[in-house]
């Protein structure tokens, strides 16, 4: 089958010596699950933001369903965007607007410049907005201001509001690093779900080992900007996660609680 | 030994800055014929015109200086509207992330910059000339003076707005009005009321030393009065003035309390 | 079909109540006052002329221009210097836990407030009255915000930095002028200079225009040029005024940058 992503020998370099991607090679097709995972400062967070160039990269290509994001123009960088949903360890929703508001900024990337500008969303969009919403267990939420939230319930509004974009990738960097282990779960079980549901291709950066195995199809282990394991989670050995987090294996696990004794 | 160089140097440092404070008084008591015994009796004349001309302040006519007060209250308004449609369209070409580009960004700033270290009075007095006695220079020099004090803390506030949400919209592909419309605008809008309310007050105190080159507002009342002595005039328009500020500043504060 | 509403309700109330008050407000207050459009037209067609005027700047009034702005910054050095030593004490008399008399700092913070809501050309306008034109009305008009504004800035500062050391000399039982002068200035120096710093600033920028209401200093200059409709040296004169602004904002900028940093050290 062909391959969704493709991402050939990306590099990426900040100044004139610091390297954060060092040639990643990359595939990820439909349907794929995949954890990201490495110590901090790995560059799991740089290469997802290469993906759809919110970090430009120095060197190397992607291309996704068969477009050159490396080299995109602006135009067409946007409508490649509007199709990959991103979620941010920070939540990054608007503070002063209603959680109903900033999941329907996920058409934003769809809408006409003007529709867009001054808020007119279709009403088959708020409908489906708001059906996300309840399905996540946000009903009670839809009209309250995005900072009268708690973490975990930030971070499901930025889980809406990436699906509502219908996208067919989504990219979430440390989506539970800012979230006790219980939102962490809820977080993970609904991300994961729906997913799997829509045949969304998903890439998750996480630190945690541990979560990575549970929900991961695949995982891909990044040590100093490049790719050092590619494979299915049960042949993720202990010896080769040592080496992935050698000198950082405190952070291998959630808060340094294992999951199971949270759940 | 090198220690007690050090503290030596730095002793020396300190002796040469105060001697060269002490010059600096000197100069300035020579140059403009500064003399303390006629300053230190200033004193007692200034307090004694204060309690006894100007007090106690003249309450009857207070009805006469209703215009006065209304003309004020109106260029208030007048001038914070248009400063605040001039200053959030500066602002938001100066500040960072909403500037269309670099260049106009630094050539507004240097604009903003001319426009702000002209003292106000001297914007008043050139418009005077301009446009004649009346409330129209007034007017016009309170908006030179907010638009360019406005486009300022506006471009600072839209700077400080936390990246974060407009990182969002960016994934999401959506444009650059659609990011200033949904990421950038919510957040700025606490800074905005803010702002606007600080230049209605700055506008009110502002608007009181107008009338002194002639540009109208209750300036003139004080000038008017003081031209003809009638000081004990001078003190009722000064306290309506400060009642005028003062209620002005709660008012403010408590719209500032609930808004934000 | 009704539209879904999607916004938060009581936040953007608060927008639209606010904006909608700026209309509603507007519009009156321009009709009350009546601009005058021929008015409006004549002045625009004196811009050309005066500004051609004033484009031809002249440099002969440029020793009497730096006389005045000599005078000027004189008038706001000595100001600010007289008003620091007397802020200074004030200011331990009014801030809460070094105030010697309760009732006293109370009747002080009320007049400080007055003194302060009255504007600083007013002031001066004031000095000028009573003891006639010239520098020292200049230098008593300013004295009066001068040293309500400090007074005010210093008392600030001792509450907030100075508690811990205020208790360790009253635990070792020093008397007030003890706490006021090994106490507490060695430890808010820096502070108290950061605010003078701003002060002179402020200083600066009102003696540059006092001229205008005949407090001396180069205002006085400008005020001439003006009502003489003598543009050529405005323009220098102006211009004089901008970058000497200009410079001063740049070196307080500077001096706080540097004494914050030593104060962290």
């Amino acid at each position: 089958m062909k391959p969704m992503l493709q991402i050939n020998s990306l590099k990426k370099q900040y100044g004139s010596s610091t390297v954060a991607l060092n040639g990643i090679d990359l595939e990820v097709h439909p349907n794929e699950f995949i954890a990201v995972i490495g110590p901090s400062g790995a560059g799991k967070s740089t290469l997802l933001r290469c993906i759809n160039r919110l970090i430009d990269p120095t060197e190397g290509s992607i291309s996704f369903q068969g477009q050159e994001i490396v080299g995109a123009g602006k135009k067409q960088l946007r409508q490649i965007r509007s199709q990959i949903g991103m979620i941010f360890q920070h939540y990054n929703l608007v503070d002063r607007l209603s959680v109903l508001e900033n999941v329907l900024h996920g058409r934003l990337g769809q809408m006409s410049a003007f529709n867009g500008v001054f808020s007119r969303y279709s009403e088959a969009d708020k409908l489906a907005a708001i059906a996300l919403l309840e399905k996540l267990g946000l009903e009670e939420q839809i009209y309250k201001r995005a900072d009268e939230l708690s973490g975990g319930q930030k971070q499901r509004v930025g889980i809406c509001r990436a699906l509502a974009q219908k996208p067919s990738l989504i990219l979430a960097d440390e989506p539970i690093a800012s979230l006790d282990p219980n939102s962490s779960r809820i977080v993970m079980d609904s991300l994961h779900a729906n997913c799997i549901e829509q045949g969304i291709a998903c890439l998750v950066n996480l630190h945690q080992v541990d979560v990575a195995k549970r929900y991961a199809t695949r995982i891909v282990g990044i040590k100093s900007g490049k790719v050092v394991f590619d494979g299915k989670p049960e042949e993720l050995t202990d010896r080769m996660t040592q080496h992935i987090y050698e000198g950082k294996e405190h952070q291998m696990f959630q808060q340094g609680v294992p999951v199971e004794q949270a759940v | 030994m090198q220690t007690a160089a050090a503290v030596k140097q730095k002793k020396l440092k300190r002796n040469v800055s105060y001697a060269l404070f002490a010059a600096a008084v000197v100069f300035s008591l020579w140059y403009i014929q500064f003399s303390f015994s006629e300053f230190i009796s200033g004193i007692p004349i200034f307090l004694h015109f204060l309690f006894t001309d100007f007090l106690p302040p003249k309450a009857s006519d207070l009805p006469s200086y209703l215009q006065p007060v209304l003309d004020t209250l109106a260029y208030g308004v007048v001038a914070t509207v248009l400063a605040s449609i001039i200053g959030l369209l500066f602002g938001f070409l100066m500040a960072r992330q909403t500037t269309p580009h670099p260049a106009i960004r630094t050539v507004l700033r240097g604009f903003i910059s001319l426009l702000r270290n002209i003292p106000f009075l001297v914007w008043a007095s050139i418009l005077v000339v301009i446009f004649g006695v009346g409330s129209m220079p007034g007017i016009f020099s309170l908006i030179l003076f907010g638009s360019g004090f406005l486009a300022r803390v506006y471009a600072e506030a839209i700077e400080e707005i936390d990246s974060h949400a407009t990182e969002a919209l960016d994934a999401m592909g959506a444009g650059y009005l659609q990011k200033i419309k949904h990421a950038v605008i919510p957040a700025f809008i606490p800074g905005f009321i803010s702002w606007t309310l600080f230049m209605f007050e700055l506008s009110i105190r502002a608007s009181s030393i107008l009338g002194l080159v002639g540009a109208g507002g209750i300036g003139s009342q004080i000038k008017l009065t003081m031209d003809l002595f009638q000081y004990n005039r001078t003190s009722t328009v000064i306290c309506i003035l400060i009642v005028m500020i003062l209620v002005i500043e709660f008012m403010t504060k408590r719209i500032r309390e609930r808004l934000i | 079909m009704k539209k879904i509403r999607i916004g938060h309700k009581s936040t953007q109330r608060q927008q639209r109540w606010f904006v909608g008050l700026m209309v509603i407000l507007f519009f009156p207050c321009f009709f009350y006052l009546k601009l005058d459009l021929n008015q409006f037209k004549d002045g625009l067609h004196q811009i050309p002329h005066i500004a051609n005027m004033m484009m031809q700047m002249s440099f002969d009034q440029f020793p009497d221009l730096m006389d005045g702005l000599l005078t000027s910054l004189i008038i706001a050095f000595l100001t600010v210097v007289i008003s620091v030593v007397i802020s200074f004490f004030l200011a331990f008399v009014i801030a809460t836990n070094t105030a010697p008399v309760p009732l006293l700092a109370k009747i002080i913070r009320a007049i400080i407030v007055i003194i302060r809501t009255i504007p600083v050309t007013i002031w001066v306008l004031l000095a000028v009255a009573s003891i006639g034109f010239g520098s020292m009305a200049g230098v008593l008009g300013l004295i009066f915000p001068t040293v309500a504004f400090l007074t005010r800035v210093f008392s600030d500062q001792i509450d907030e930095a100075g508690k811990d050391i205020i208790e360790a000399v009253k635990a070792v039982g020093g008397g007030w002028w003890n706490l006021v002068f090994n106490g507490v200035t060695p430890q808010l120096m820096t502070a108290f200079l950061a605010s003078i710093a701003f002060n002179f600033e402020i200083t600066v920028a009102e003696t540059v225009i006092l001229g205008i209401v005949g407090a001396g200093g180069i205002g006085v200059l400008l005020q001439e040029y003006i009502s003489f409709y003598d543009f050529k040296p405005l323009t220098l004169g102006i211009l004089i005024v901008f970058i000497t602004l200009f410079l001063l904002e740049m070196t307080t900028n500077l001096i706080r940058l540097r004494l914050s940093g030593r104060g962290h050290k």
